[in-house]
Order: C-alpha cells, then structure tokens, then sequence
C-alpha cells in the first residue's frame, strides 16, 4: 500500500508531464502548418513576376513539364522557379540579414558591414599576370600613339579609402598599395594620377556611397580639383550641386540584404558655364542635350542617372573651343566624373571595352584624338580583360595595316562589326 | 529533393501529409511509394531509372537466395549471394570511381539492398520478400537520400503494421523541425564559414583551427540533422527508426564515438562484415584484422580518393589503439580530458574529409600545429574568430544534450509560459530558416555526395 500510495503521485506527475510535452509538440506543428499552408496558398494565387529590381535579374518563369521531363531537369527549374517566385522573396532576404546581423556576422554575401551603415564590397586583388597583360598593352598603345597625351587614373574601392568604416578587425586587400604597384607597370609617358591618396586625405567620408560600389559625385570632384593641373586644366571652373536623390538604394544593399541606409546623389553643374553640349549613343541612335538621364531615378539603381548606365560608345560635342579631344577609356566610376570634365574638352568619347567590340584606331582618327585617360576603379581593373583585348586588337590592326600600307590604303577598319548593346549596371 | 527545399516544405510534405489522413489502410504503402518515387525523380530521371534497375536485380536476387535457404539450407544459396553482392558493389563502384556523377543516395540504398539480401540469407527475414514491400524499404523517401539505413528486418517488422500515433505524429514533426534548425540555421552558416576561412590566402595556425572545427561541426550539424528530418518524417507515416546520431561529440573514446555517430552505418558493418568475419571472437591478430577491414571499408564508402582510405586507416588505428594500448591508461583521467582528447583525434580525421588530396590534407594537419603556417595568428584570424564567436557558441552547446535539457526543464513546468514562447521561438526559426534557405544560393546536403 505505502509504495503505490508513493507512487501514485510520481505518475501523475510523469503523466503530467508528458501531457505538456504532447502539447508543445501539437503547438508547434499547427502553428507551422499554419504558416506552411498560407504560403502555399498565397505562392498558388500570386501571379508570376518577369523580373527582381532589388536583385536585378530576370526571374525564372514557371517551366514546361514536357521540355522539362524531356531535358531532366524539370525538378530543377521548378526549384529555382518556386524560390525565385516565392511570396515576400525580398523581406525574407532582408529577414536573413537581420539574422546574421543577431549572430553579429559582419559579412553578408561578400558585402562587409561596416560602422554608420556603410557597406563594402571585399575589395579585389591585384592580380599579377593579368596587370602584366594589361599593362603591356597599355604602353603598346602609348607607343603606337605618342602623339595621344595619355593619362591614367585607377580609384580604388571604398573598403581600402575608409578604412575606419569597416567592421572591427576586418582585414582586406590593400588596393591603394596595389594600384602603386599597377602603376610602377605603367610607362614614363603616361600621366598616372594618385586618386588614391587624395581620397584617402579627403575631410568627408561621403566619397563613396553607404550602398552601392560607386564613389560619390563628391568623391569624384575631390579628386578631379587635384587632377586638373595634371590633366591640362589651368582654372577649374566651380558647380552647383543638386541633390537629385535622397532614396538610394544600390547594388550592396541588393547584394547584403541589408535595406536600413539610404544614400544622396548628387550632380555637378558647370556654374554659369556658356558651354553647350550635345550627347550621342551611337548604339541606340538617341541624342540628348545633357548626359544626365532623370527618367532613371524612377528605377532602383539610381546611379544610371549619369548616362543610363553602361554603352560601348558613347560621343560627347561641346562648344568649348579647346580644341583638346579626349577618348576616355573607362568603367562605370567614369560615369559621374565626366560631369566635371564637358567645360574644357571639344569633343569626350567614352569607350567601355566591355561593351565594345569595334577598332579603338577608328575612334582616334575619325574623331581627331588627342588626349587620352583610363579611368577605372581597382576591381574592374584588376579583373577585367576586355581592356587588354580591345588594345590588342588595335595594336594588331595597327601593325598589320602599317606593313600593308605601300600597297594600298588600309580599308580593313570599315568592315568591323558593329558595336553591342546597350548595357547598365557595374 | 532535399527536406530542406522549398518545394518539398512548402508543396510536397502539407499535400503528402494532407492525403496520407484520407487514403485507406490498404492503399498507404502503395501512396509512400509513389510520393517517394516523385521525391527522387525530382533530382533526375536517370537516377530513377538506376534505382529501379538496383530494386528490380535485388529483389529477383533476395527472391533466389530466400528459396535456396528454404529448399536447400543456407551453403546452397552461397553463390546466390556473392553474385548479387559483387553486383551491387560494382555497381556502385562504377559510380564512385569513374567520375560519372554519383546518382543521389547511391551509398545509402546500396547498401540498404544489401542488408536485404543479407538478412535472407542469415534467415533473420524471411525467405519470401513482397515484391511492394521491398521497393518500399529502397525507396521510401525520409531515407532513400542519405539514409539512415534501416535494415530490412526492422524494416520488415513495421512496414504491414505501422500505425500513426497522435504522440508519434506530432512528435515526428517537433524532430524534423529540430533537425531542419540544425541543418539550415547552423550547419549551412558553418558551411560559409568553412568556405571564407579555407580561402583566404595566408593561413595562420588560428585559422588551421577554425577552419577544421568549422568543418567538423558543420558535418555533424549538416548530416545528423538530416537524420533528424529523416526519423520525424518516417514517425509521421508511423515507422520507428532509430537514431543515427547520440551527441557523438560528447563521446569518451573513440569506440563510443561511433556508437554515437552514423549509428545505422555501424551497425550495418558491424552486422554483416565484422561478425561474419568472426568479430572480436576469436584470436587477437584475426580481432585486429577484423577490425582493420571494416575501418578500410567504412573508409572507402565515404569517398573515392585515398583520403577517405586513409581516414578509414587512421580510425581503424585509433579503435586498436583505444582498445589494447592506452585505454585502460587513460581511463583515470577526468571524463572532460578524454571527451576533449577523442573530439581532437576525430576533428583531426575530418581534415581528410575537407582537403583534396594526400599532400593538403597533411599540410593542413602541419598548420594546425604551426609548421608551415603563416604566423600563429593575425587580425584576419581575429576577424574570423570574432565574426563567427556566437555562432561556434550555439554550435558546441548542440552538440551536447545541454540546451535540450535546459529546454525540457524551462518548459514542460506546470503552468509555465515559457511553453507559448517555445513555440513562438519554432515558428520564428522557421521563418528564419526559409529566409536562410530563399537568402543562400543552392545548398545542397554535404553528405549526399559521399
């Protein structure tokens, strides 16, 4: 009697307990059914969408079952389809952020975040072989043009600039160190400028923006005041600035998930400048009268109001009368420096080798070329081979035409193809 | 598929579920299979058609061997037996040494066909096999990718007669949460840590270190949860599968560690390669050399490089020298010392697992102890170790029972709250976990591939 009457007690509680346990386990299964079946709904009912803003890229479309079943890989489109699609994609990539940032895990997709909501992008390395490559060609070109006055301007990424913005202990590549040691490769006669440490002995920290890869178009006039001597700009003439936006949101933000900051951008004009010009995009046949594009800021990337972005070609005509002709081989970093160089140039042609597929001999003659600038940023340079291409192609063209040219007039020029799309981004 | 792809969360598992209530006793087994038939077609139609091809062979093969130990006793279906086995090995051979792409779960169900087969023979099943039965047992979907590998006399016990319990029901789905939080919310995390230590160019001794521990947990999270999903699925449909993990970290020597870890892998040598061989039952050099074959083939079935047979050789030593040199020795050290001395001797075998060859796997092993690293540490080491503290501290208090303990005692209390905030804490891991899972590019499961 004594031990069942102790045992009594001891069961119930055991019973107890379990009970408990049965219900923990109840909850949680109907509260994520719960959840697992709103989303099913909502992901059957929400029409498809073409394409992602904050991700910018085509989404996947639902696939075929019969092209599917027949290539094999209908389960694999159907995944990519159904996480492409899935409802509120974008607040659950914001969502995996914000968990990251409670491990307190300071990198996000390749993008570190910093201190006061700047993000970086992991700077690239220099990569030897390829600086070699490129820069062998670039002194070929020198060679073959000597007559071209011919500058240089790599800008480093913002993680090697503002150093003290980055996440504690945060190590990355020093590009400043290896922009000097791509220049070192870079011949006598071109004028290499140092945009490096005028950025890095800059007051502002707004030089580049919070979320996007891009330098300010603060960031790029600090640099184009020092630079103009060197460039053969005797008295810079000064700008008004306009904020154009105040909602920014760039590429890091798509890249890292994290949507908190918002960045300004600001544009540069020539202040009570008589000078007109004249834009045109030979690649889309359009002409306008101001290289910026305000149509763009109703898009997400709101740096493409410099141009619209990206083109092979792009022919700018001022009435400034220097009688300078400028060829500007170039990155997007180039897009909102141009801003400050319209008043002291006849004629910027800006070349985007990777984009364009024609002679760059054609360019320096047909537009009478006599002053030439690379300006890249470091991570397109240290990557990029499309620069070392279209110089090796016209090197190539050179040497043969100048071995043909007793017999007959080189006319091999003419038939290159024409140039490729247009093209936004980087 | 993978448990952890939206489509089977979000589509397959709620209409799997939904129907499995409304079809009729008879018809359940028949419903399994072809869910599980979508399941693994998902992937690829080819690897169905090898499955199939494997299901079909074995099951004319089981049949053989079951009438010849009826008719004739159990020599008679000798012959029976090794044919079908060279077969399978083979087959599986040709896949893992010719580079043609490992069909999904290839190991697992190799191996599950052959414990059929086996235990035909051993006359632990029965000789007659059901043809549904068996195609079943291959390809039913919590198991068919990466196991565990529930032998087909288990397997057998259950497959006419289980029966879904309301306890079970719910319990299962709590597992396979549980293991879903370990796999996308910790093991997938770990596997980016892993992937930004190893790659940075100068490697210090720290970062020897957290790479290889990164690796090591990652493992462990990545494929016993896994498991997890696998057992709470199978629990829904009523199947009782055993754990294939028991907080292996937390083992004492290295023959406990693996009792604890790929449970139903050491099991499946244990029953059909080391007894058979006469196990621990006979004079100690046959003992060693039972031992050492099982610890080269759990080696070779990881992997088709010599690392994965040199991971089995260095395990296989460990066992020896565990069992007649220093375990009685050490047995006086405090328990913490040996936990910690077998978690060492483990995570340094890992390194086999992460390098791609001989000379990497050795070098690494070099850096952990400073030759050939690039310093002792650096303030990238710094960033690493900081970056992923928290995350490290979540992971080693998983692989104890500790938090799950802590858990149990916070919220199976009398009227306690903690029992709603435990559940709020489920669903937001969820959401945390679909967000991990819509955020990474492609994860697939790591074990899979072995």
């Amino acid at each position: 009697m004594q031990t069942s009457d102790m045992q009594q007690p001891q069961k119930k509680r055991a019973l107890y307990r379990r009970s408990l346990i049965f219900k923990h386990h109840r909850y949680v299964y109907i509260a994520v059914m719960v959840l697992i079946a709103a989303f099913f709904v909502v992901n059957l009912i929400t029409p498809s969408k073409d394409y992602s803003e904050t991700e910018n890229r085509a989404l996947a479309k639902r696939p075929a079952i019969k092209e599917g079943i027949k290539n094999g890989s209908y389960g694999q489109d159907y995944d990519t389809y159904y996480s492409d699609q899935f409802t509120l994609r974008n607040q659950f990539i914001k969502l995996k952020f914000i968990g990251n940032q409670l491990l307190h895990i300071k990198e996000s997709s390749g993008v570190l975040i910093g201190k006061d909501g700047y993000q970086f992008e992991i700077p690239e390395m220099l990569d030897q072989k390829l600086a070699k490559s490129t820069t062998g060609k670039i002194n070929q070109f020198k060679e073959l043009n000597p007559d071209v006055s011919t500058h240089m301007m790599v800008v480093p990424g913002s993680a090697a600039v503002l150093t003290k913005k980055l996440p504690a202990n945060a190590s990355v590549s020093d590009q400043v160190s290896d922009i000097k040691k791509y220049y070192e490769q870079v011949g006598e006669g071109i004028d290499k400028i140092d945009a490096a440490s005028v950025l890095k002995g800059a007051d502002s920290d707004y030089l580049y923006y919070k979320t996007d890869h891009h330098w300010t178009s603060e960031g790029a006039y600090a640099v184009f005041k020092e630079a103009a001597p060197s460039l053969g700009i005797e008295e810079p003439v000064s700008y008004n600035k306009y904020t154009v936006s105040n909602s920014f949101q760039g590429t890091l933000s798509s890249k890292s998930g994290d949507f908190i900051g918002k960045d300004t951008v600001e544009i540069y004009v020539p202040k009570g400048s008589k000078i007109s010009y004249f834009v045109s995009y030979p690649s889309s046949k359009e002409k306008r009268a101001t290289i910026y594009k305000p149509e763009m800021l109703d898009t997400k990337d709101h740096y493409t109001v410099f141009f619209g972005g990206n083109h092979p070609l792009v022919e700018i005509n001022t009435t400034a009368g220097t009688g300078k002709n400028l060829l500007l081989l170039k990155d997007s970093y180039a897009n909102c420096f141009v801003q400050f160089l319209i008043p002291y140039y006849d004629r910027i042609i800006m070349v985007d080798p990777r984009y364009y597929y024609d002679n760059l001999n054609m360019v320096i003659s047909n537009y009478s070329i006599n002053e030439m600038l690379y300006l890249y940023s470091a991570d397109t340079l240290f990557t990029d081979t499309s620069l070392a291409d279209a110089l090796e192609a016209a090197i190539d063209a050179k040497e043969e035409s100048g071995e043909q040219e007793d017999e007959s007039q080189t006319e091999e020029a003419s038939e290159s193809e024409s140039a490729g799309g247009e093209n936004a981004g980087e | 598929m993978a448990f952890n792809s939206l489509v089977f969360l979000f589509i397959l598992l709620p209409l799997t579920l939904l129907a499995y209530r409304f079809i009729p006793r008879q018809g359940r087994n028949v419903f399994l299979l072809a869910v599980s038939v979508i399941f693994y077609a998902w992937g690829s139609l080819q690897a169905l058609l090898l499955i199939l091809l494997s299901v079909g062979f074995n099951y004319f093969a089981a049949c053989g061997i079951g009438r010849h130990v009826k008719e004739q006793g159990q020599s008679a279906a000798r012959l029976h037996l090794a044919a079908a086995v060279i077969f399978d090995v083979a087959l599986l051979a040709v896949y893992k040494y010719t580079g043609l792409g490992m069909p999904l779960g290839i190991s697992f169900y190799t191996f599950s066909v052959m414990s059929c087969l086996f235990d035909v023979y051993y006359g632990k099943a029965p000789a007659h096999v059901d043809f549904l039965d068996f195609c079943l047992y291959v390809l039913f979907f919590p198991k068919i990718i990466s196991g565990p590998i529930v032998k087909w006399e288990a397997f057998l016990q259950q497959v006419r007669t289980h029966e879904v319990s309301r306890e079970g029901y719910y319990q299962g789905f709590e597992l396979f949460m549980a293991g879903f939080f370990k796999k996308v919310l910790l093991a997938d995390k770990l596997g980016m840590t892993f992937a930004a230590v190893r790659d940075l160019p100068s490697q210090t001794v720290g970062m020897a270190w957290i790479s290889m521990l990164a690796y090591g947990f990652q493992l462990y999270l990545d494929f016993s949860g896994y498991s997890d999903m696998a057992i709470g699925l199978a629990r829904m449909f009523g199947f009782k599968f055993d754990k294939n993990f028991d907080y292996p970290y937390t083992s004492e020597n290295v023959s406990v560690f693996w009792r604890r870890w790929h449970i139903s892998l050491g099991a499946w040598f244990r029953d059909y390669v080391y007894i058979p061989l006469g196990g621990s039952r006979c004079d100690r050099t046959r003992h060693i050399r039972n031992l050492m074959i099982v610890w080269l083939l759990t080696g070779i079935w990881h992997g088709s490089t010599l690392n994965y047979v040199i991971w089995g050789i260095y395990h296989g030593l460990l066992i020896l020298l565990d069992k007649f040199v220093i375990g009685n020795k050490l047995q006086k050290a405090p328990r913490i010392i040996r936990v910690l001395l077998t978690d060492l001797a483990v995570f340094i075998g890992w390194v086999f697992f992460f390098t791609p060859g001989i000379g990497s796997a050795f070098a690494h092993i070099g850096r952990l102890f400073g030759i050939g690293a690039a310093g002792f540490w650096s303030r990238a080491t710094t960033f690493s170790l900081t970056e992923n503290l928290i995350l490290f501290i979540i992971t080693i208090l998983c692989c104890s029972p500790l938090l799950k303990n802590l858990h149990a005692r916070l919220v199976y209390k009398k009227k306690s709250p903690a029992l709603y905030v435990s559940v709020a804490l489920y669903v937001l891991l969820f959401i945390f976990g679909i967000a991990g899972i819509l955020g990474a590019s492609w994860s697939t499961f790591m074990y899979a591939n072995f």
